[in-house]
């Protein structure tokens, strides 16, 4: 166990560095005059650090962990602040040890205790309870059906005032919808009716876009309402439209898949809360186009993304649900280098289209279709085949890179055909795939 | 564009329905009955309901039945006519784009070396390296002239479609009527005359450097119409590439009713040694130039007389405020009348000559006129730059003798002060050889402020600077005496220079 007395050498403290521009940054602070309230225990380094501002950013570091925090808004983790006093600790600096905590780090230090000896405890429940287990679904699927509820008298209301009136309220109107369907437990049809809010004033065709996400949510209620009738795909997709996330070990482990995979391209958004980045892998034997999604938040980063166009061997566990279906890496990807494959035959334009709707006919609830198209044209504002009929790109992509690849000559496009747009995310060059994000 | 046809008749015709009813509300409007062929409408069902029935069914419908429908994409680019860089040159531009070594500070010169190097290699900027670039030539312009020059097919294509890149064509380029493309846009006259005053001022500037004539042409065409400033700054571009052809513009220029204009004339026919004003300004001299003393020679000069119409269209006007008039006229006189009148008045040489005038002020002036008139006269300006090592006179050497010069400057001790040396090196065209970069640095570092100059050198040093220096560099940067700020700067400026020739390097096995 750690102790007071011996503390961290200056080479650990570098290591836990995120990067060289933080250690930098905190050199220039690792000096006793920006800090107050300095102390350590066995397991709590904690101080009040100095900045721009009126009030010291508060900063408390579980050495056990180990783990920081730091009332500062970087993103950086640690932070400046956290690696100073790191380093003015590390190099003797006058940081007294007592044996209790002060407030701030305190507080913090035992709500953290109280979540790593929860997760510590978790194995032993990893044998559950089924009685408790049936009871907490029951509990859950109670709130989701009164927020379900709940949210189809405020789509009644909607059209019964009209879109243009709801068109016109401020953004407080989604976002108080949105957040009683936090409430109902039902996260991703509240981001979506967050989300609406915004595209309301952003689309010039509006109204329409409205009343089609309408149509959807209440395709969603009333699908909730049946829900014991449905196939079990058309659950699945259901529970994720909602947000009712499976636990990654329910997946690990049900429907796993071991092929060669063709990385045919990923995109990655950030709508500030939350970065998500979507990789489409393609199976070289099996042929079948998987999604794996990735999620950061709180300043941490995404994992590095897959190279478009590579070929890797790896076990993919599948999500329930329809076609494109959502995957987990089950371990780290193998990269092939050497896979002299063919690079897998895209379809027309039509027939992609075709293919799409057949699946969005069976699913209703799929928003995005992964699409590969053979001799398509990427244009500014569209996507063209040789006879000249198109699909519109998705609004606020920049075009010029994959024009600047192209050349606005022909090629086979990989992307997503997401609600009633297309999103290209990889172009075949020649010899090799690039990415256009 | 998508659109939807669906195979039922009157489809769009029950959805377009929907949406007038979604967009002012079920108590306004009754909601329209689903068609034929879908579910029928439920029995227990409100208007909202009804409604969210409809938009039910109708945005299935749409996701599942969505067609393709017309668009359309830019013709494919030219094929190019050049290779693209070859991979270490590449890698190179990554570098530069990504992570510029010596910061940001340097990364335009450096660039602007690459795409330079690339033009001349006759290479281009690699497609997916493109837009990075372009992103960076539209807040830094001096990046435009060779990316434009390196860019290839494809980038002028992109160009020409991006609407946001208008500054690719160039001022005034763009918009052309008649239609771009057609010979008639494309010939000089034909744009020059529909151009406006400032865009012409703006034109003649970049024409002048490339073809002088056919900027004077132009500048006939229509220069007596524009207004007096406007006359004064086309008049002023003729300053690039002076030569005699340019007299027969400016003689006339000096009976001009606007002053400015006068002006600008006299101080380009002062540059113009062979013309008529200098041989009258030489008439000027002669009578006030004499030789006393036999063994120790002293060349004196006397003040003008009151001049006559002639002279004062020459430029013998009213003097500055405070200022002698019959002095300001001897200024101007000596600074118009050709250097040769010196010697053929006296007899003696241009060397024995300066030796000869010994009032200080003089010897200014006829410095003067060396540096105003020297493009033709070496012997001239060698003895100029001797007496008083003026840096602009160091591009009015041979091009041969430019290096050596500049050199017996620095190591004579530098010349007096940190901005005499750094203006020396500003004009001593580069590449610097490996020992000329080596005095450069410690005459930099030996001059007051040392460090402290490097900021208004930084992109010729960069630009110039062999890495041979990079050592001296270095050490200058880990020296205790030196702050840290400087220290910063000198290693951001070593690694600048080293990437630089990282860059030539990789770019000279690529000669076309």
């Amino acid at each position: 166990m750690m102790s007071a007395m011996t503390r961290w050498t200056h080479q650990r403290v570098l290591d836990a560095a995120p990067d060289a521009a933080s250690v930098s940054s905190a050199r220039a602070l690792a000096r006793p005059g920006p800090w107050s309230d300095t102390g350590a225990t066995e397991h709590l380094l904690w101080g009040r650090c100095q900045g721009s501002g009126r009030t010291p950013y508060q900063v408390s570091i579980d050495l056990d962990g180990p783990a920081y925090r730091c009332s500062c808004p970087s993103r950086k983790f640690p932070c400046k602040h956290a690696l100073a006093l790191l380093l003015l600790w590390s190099g003797g600096g006058d940081v007294a040890a007592v044996s209790e905590p002060s407030d701030f780090a305190g507080e913090w230090a035992a709500a953290r205790a109280g979540r790593v000896a929860a997760a510590a405890a978790a194995p032993a429940k990893a044998a559950p309870d089924p009685e408790a287990r049936a009871r907490r679904v029951e509990e859950r699927v109670a709130t989701m059906t009164a927020g379900l509820e709940e949210f189809g008298l405020w789509l009644a209301d909607l059209v019964r005032g009209g879109t243009a009136a709801a068109r016109s309220r401020d953004a407080s109107y989604w976002d108080g919808a949105a957040a009683r369907l936090v409430d109902g437990q039902c996260p991703a049809l509240a981001a979506d009716v967050r989300d609406a809010g915004s595209a309301a004033h952003r689309r010039e065709d509006w109204n329409e876009h409205l009343l089609r996400r309408a149509g959807r949510w209440w395709t969603i209620v009333g699908a909730w309402g049946r829900r014991e009738d449905l196939s079990a795909d058309h659950r699945a997709d259901l529970r994720t439209a909602l947000g009712w996330a499976y636990a990654t070990e329910e997946v690990r482990g049900a429907d796993e898949v071991t092929d060669r995979w063709l990385v045919l391209g990923s995109h990655r958004s950030d709508d500030g809360r939350l970065q998500e980045q979507r990789t489409w892998f393609r199976g070289l034997d099996t042929g079948e186009t998987l999604v794996v999604l990735d999620f950061a938040g709180g300043g941490q980063p995404l994992p590095v993304a897959q190279l478009t166009g590579a070929v890797v061997e790896a076990t993919l566990a599948r999500y329930p649900g329809s076609a494109p279906r959502r995957a987990l890496l089950v371990d780290d990807p193998v990269p092939l280098p050497d896979a002299d494959l063919p690079a897998p035959a895209g379809v027309g334009l039509v027939d992609g289209l075709d293919a799409a709707a057949r699946l969005r006919a069976g699913a209703p609830l799929v928003r995005r279709v992964p699409l590969l198209l053979d001799d398509v044209r990427v244009g500014v504002d569209d996507v063209v085949d040789a006879d000249g009929r198109a699909l519109r790109l998705v609004a606020g992509r920049d075009p010029w890179p994959v024009l600047a690849a192209t050349g606005g000559r022909p090629t086979r496009c990989f992307g997503e055909w997401e609600d009633d747009a297309f999103r290209p995310l990889a172009v075949h060059l020649e010899d090799r795939w690039a990415a256009c994000e | 564009m998508s659109d939807v046809t669906g195979g039922a008749a009157g489809v769009r015709d029950w959805w377009e329905a929907v949406c007038v009813v979604g967009l002012v509300g079920t108590d306004r409007r009754p909601v329209p009955e689903p068609p034929r062929w879908a579910v029928p409408a439920r029995e227990d069902g409100t208007p909202p309901t009804r409604l969210l029935d409809a938009a039910a069914l109708g945005s299935a419908w749409l996701a599942a039945g969505a067609v393709p429908g017309r668009g359309s994409a830019p013709d494919p680019a030219p094929a190019e006519t050049r290779p693209e860089a070859g991979q270490r040159a590449r890698q190179l531009l990554d570098v530069l784009l990504v992570q510029p070594p010596g910061g940001t500070a340097h990364q335009q010169l450096l660039l602007r070396t690459w795409l330079r190097a690339c033009a001349t290699a006759g290479r281009r900027v690699p497609h997916d390296a493109l837009t990075a670039v372009i992103a960076l030539a539209r807040s830094h312009p001096g990046l435009r002239p060779p990316l434009r020059e390196a860019a290839g097919e494809r980038g002028a294509w992109l160009a020409r479609l991006d609407p946001t890149l208008t500054w690719w064509h160039g001022p005034g380029e763009e918009p052309a009527s008649p239609a771009p493309g057609t010979a008639l846009a494309d010939d000089p006259v034909v744009r020059w005359a529909a151009a406006g005053s400032a865009d012409r001022t703006e034109r003649l500037r970049r024409l002048r450097a490339a073809d002088p004539v056919l900027a004077r042409e132009l500048l006939r065409t229509s220069w007596s119409a524009e207004p007096a400033r406007v006359r004064a700054e086309q008049l002023a571009t003729l300053v690039v590439g002076l030569g005699p052809d340019d007299e027969d513009l400016l003689e006339p220029a000096l009976d001009d009713r606007a002053a400015g204009v006068r002006e600008v004339a006299q101080d380009l026919l002062d540059r113009l040694p062979g013309s008529a004003r200098a041989a009258r300004m030489a008439e000027r001299l002669r009578p006030l130039l004499s030789v006393s003393g036999t063994l120790r020679r002293t060349v004196r000069v006397d003040l003008p007389d009151e001049p006559d119409v002639r002279g004062v269209r020459d430029g013998l006007g009213p003097a500055p405020a405070r200022t002698s008039v019959r002095g300001h006229h001897l200024r101007r006189i000596v600074r118009g009348a050709p250097v040769d009148t010196w010697t053929a008045v006296t007899g003696l040489d241009p060397r024995a000559l300066f030796g000869a005038v010994r009032d200080e002020e003089l010897r200014a002036l006829l410095h003067a006129a060396v540096v105003a008139q020297g493009e033709r006269r070496p012997e001239w300006v060698r003895v100029a730059f001797a007496v008083d090592p003026a840096p602009a006179l160091v591009p009015l050497l041979p091009p041969g003798e430019q290096q050596a010069a500049v050199e017996r400057v620095l190591t004579a001790g530098g010349p007096a002060g940190l901005e005499g040396a750094v203006g020396l090196f500003t004009v001593l065209p580069g590449p610097w050889s490996p020992e000329t970069s080596e005095r450069v640095v410690r005459a930099l570092r030996a001059g007051r402020g040392g460090a402290a100059a490097l900021a208004g050198a930084r992109d010729v040093l960069a630009e110039r600077l062999h890495p041979a220096a990079g050592p001296q560099l270095r050490s200058w940067a880990n020296h205790d005496s030196t702050a840290d700020v400087h220290r910063r700067s000198l290693a951001a400026l070593a690694a600048a220079v080293s990437t630089r020739h990282a860059v030539l390097d990789a770019f000279s096995g690529e000669q076309p």
